[in-house]
């Protein structure tokens, strides 16, 4: 056999030292700007169709425009798949300096040690937020050993949105008549959920994910998990009669699943197109029904089975979080802290905005919201509520653990499998992963 | 003049190819190797823990659901992929206007996987699809495709037995075109019919191809991941759940980095053994012409 004659090694050597070479470093950098001052470039990652970007756009212009030294930079990555592309790029150091991120992603960033605890800074004076203007419930799994590494920068309150022209339809008593005669509950729901199946429609579309689960659970005064984030389920009646009662609503067909539409057929566009009577979620459909004139539509609480009005809900959040490999930590948490202040909130939720503020002091007003719908249903959800990860939503703290249970339900809402047996089998899975 | 100068040439034309392998495949392998005799979630040192990986992964029953199930997918996709494309080929070896046809059957093979996964999501539904529509046309109640245990994974199989056929098509006709006329014409005299011809003929000095087709249809089902990715997420209840998908969700969504590595190194030499065997039994079907 022929050797590697060395000037062909050599050859490709420099060959490939050569691809190495035009190769491009895209780490964060100082540079001068035209005024002769240092400028710290920062880049923040974050998921979002492109209204919601132009609406993270106007807090970062804010603060630009208050610290010209530094240039915030939005880089946005689709949702799908968003926490791999994170978690990828932070264990390959390439990390962004400030981040959205998921709620079950908080806790494996905190063990990994890579976003910045902020508590000292959001203490000082060069703060502009303090952690005292958010909720307790928010900070759920972004707070460790009483230490913040992740602030909310929003909050998005389950409520259930109901389409007055299928009610009217219907003949069925609107959700909100019952509310004021303070009978809002389970029996309430079904009635009405009956009624609009009788005109040849549907009462509701039953999403499987975390925030609903909970929710419905919560209104009976259910837990999964106890306030020490303690599996309960299996010997909880009022959670296990919550899971019948989800089973039920979609076998009796007095709601759809959502996992059963076609792909085009979802959520909002059965309840634009009038063909259901409700929904669930927070206030992330809004704009898009606000701007479907022919649509009419209001907020109500989750109907509770307690005799109380309300009962606790689910509230999504995603944290901002710095992080705390990168060299311009000051710099970022700074950003931070603008971004999630009242005026960095106040741009981004205000008319049209896809969430409502999760700092206290904003209220309904603040949101100059002019139409008559019952957005105050949302604020008194955001107090009483809980993020993923809160110990009585402990699931999102082991990873693959909500996705599992996610699985099982399904199944309970495909009529594979009966309430009893999801029940038994949600618990063996908590079991498994909180071993 | 020196005479390695061709070599010199030789190797900077196989040198992208050299460069993309060692990069993209050989370090990954290495590295992936190492990992999977490590704790390790990502971030901070690794800590070798032996065999333990290995051992747990055996452990582990969603490891051999996945295993069940691509095994399953293999032996719907293998036989009848191959048996359908073979016979396309021969079809459209001699058909009139067959540069037409073979574009047509080929079409789904440069349509990205994802793609493919959402049409089918809309062909296979259960309460809106054409497909369930059409078969409610002849008085047949269709199942809940891509929803039912039962039939999650033939439904995966359908789509890919449907997409790959093109490939496995063009392949077969590259062999079917590499058939002397001479052993037809031969037979011919002899008084063979269309039938002997291909019993005798045809599917003997085709053996190489099948080979080949063959190995390369059971990696590639080994691998089946994008189709249950973008169409089921594994469900439900795991029903589509494959071996990459068991690789991807230990990285991505457990982060245990060890365990998928372990999971992919045991994927590596299953292949490699039912490739080894393929090749040891190949004398006794595989014909090569002399």
């Amino acid at each position: 056999m022929k050797k590697l004659p060395i000037n062909s090694f050599l050859f490709m050597i420099g060959f490939i030292l050569f691809l190495v070479g035009c190769s491009n470093d895209t780490e964060t950098s100082n540079s001068t700007d035209d005024s002769g001052g240092e400028t710290v470039n920062l880049t923040m990652q974050a998921w979002g169709n492109p209204e919601e970007l132009k609406v993270y756009q106007r807090a970062i212009d804010g603060f630009m425009g208050e610290n010209p030294n530094i240039k915030v930079d939005l880089v946005s990555v689709a949702s799908d798949q968003y926490e791999q592309k994170l978690m990828t790029s932070l264990q390959g150091s390439k990390g962004p300096d400030i981040f959205y991120a998921y709620e079950p992603t908080m806790p494996e960033l905190i063990d990994a040690g890579v976003v910045q605890p902020l508590d000292d800074f959001f203490a000082s004076d060069e703060s502009y937020a303090s952690l005292d203007d958010f909720s307790e419930g928010l900070f759920g799994p972004a707070r460790s050993d009483d230490v913040t590494y992740g602030i909310t920068p929003d909050a998005n309150p389950m409520v259930i949105y109901y389409n007055k022209k299928v009610f009217e339809e219907a003949g069925a008593k609107s959700p909100q008549e019952y509310y004021d005669e303070g009978n809002w509950n389970w029996d309430a729901f079904l009635e009405v959920s009956e009624k609009i199946k009788e005109s040849g429609k549907t009462g509701l579309v039953m999403e499987n994910w975390w925030a609903h689960w909970y929710s419905w659970v919560w209104s009976n005064d259910g837990l999964i998990f106890d306030e020490n984030g303690e599996v309960v389920l299996q010997e909880n009646d009022k959670a296990k009669e919550a899971f019948h009662f989800m089973h039920d609503l979609v076998q009796s067909e007095k709601a759809v699943y959502a996992g059963s539409l076609p792909q085009g057929q979802g959520v909002d566009a059965m309840f634009m197109s009038n063909q259901v009577g409700m929904i669930a979620g927070g206030r992330w459909f809004t704009p898009q029904f606000d701007q479907n004139k022919a649509l009419e539509y209001d907020y109500i609480p989750f109907p509770t089975n307690t005799g109380n009005k309300v009962e606790e809900v689910g509230v999504p959040v995603a944290y901002l979080a710095v992080n705390s490999k990168n060299d311009h930590v000051e710099e970022a948490m700074k950003f931070v802290s603008y971004y999630v202040s009242t005026a960095g909130q106040e741009v981004r939720t205000g008319e049209g905005g896809s969430a409502l503020p999760s700092i206290n002091t904003i209220n309904s007003e603040a949101l100059a919201d002019t139409t008559d719908k019952h957005i105050e249903y949302m604020f008194n959800a955001r107090e009483d509520g809980f993020t993923h990860g809160s110990n009585l939503a402990k699931d999102a703290h082991y990873p693959g653990l909500n996705t599992d249970i996610t699985e099982t339900i399904d199944l309970m809402f495909l009529g594979k499998q009966d309430a009893d047996t999801t029940i038994d089998k949600v618990v063996e899975v908590i079991q498994e992963h909180t071993k | 003049m020196n005479r390695n100068r061709p070599n010199v040439w030789g190797y900077f034309f196989i040198a992208p190819q050299l460069i993309g392998l060692l990069i993209f495949s050989l370090i990954p392998l290495v590295y992936a190797f190492t990992l999977s005799f490590t704790d390790w979630n990502g971030f901070g040192d690794f800590q070798f823990i032996g065999l333990a990986n290995y051992i747990e992964q055996f452990q582990n029953p969603e490891f051999w659901k996945a295993m069940l199930n691509t095994i399953y997918y293999m032996v719907l996709v293998v036989p009848i992929g191959i048996f359908i494309s073979l016979i396309l080929s021969i079809g459209l070896n001699k058909i009139k206007g067959k540069e037409i046809y073979r574009v047509f059957f080929f079409m789904p093979v440069v349509t990205s996987s994802v793609s493919v996964g959402i049409i089918f999501m809309w062909i296979l539904n259960g309460d809106f699809g054409i497909l369930n529509q059409l078969l409610a046309l002849v008085g047949i109640d269709g199942p809940m495709w891509l929803t039912d245990t039962k039939w999650v994974i033939p439904s995966i199989a359908i789509l890919s037995i449907w997409w790959g056929l093109g490939y496995n098509m063009v392949i077969f006709l590259a062999g079917l075109q590499g058939i002397s006329k001479s052993y037809y014409e031969a037979a011919s005299i002899d008084g063979a019919n269309v039938f002997q011809k291909f019993r005798h003929i045809t599917l003997p000095l085709l053996t190489p191809t099948t080979f080949f087709v063959t190995i390369m249809t059971i990696i590639s089902s080994f691998q089946v991941f994008d189709q249950a990715f973008v169409m089921t997420q594994g469900g439900p209840a795991k029903a589509s759940y494959t071996i990459v998908f068991h690789i991807y969700e230990q990285a991505f969504v457990d982060f245990t980095m060890g365990q998928s590595s372990s999971a992919a190194i045991i994927l590596f030499i299953i292949i490699l053994i039912f490739t080894l065997i393929q090749f040891k039994f190949q004398d006794r079907w595989v014909f090569y012409e002399k």
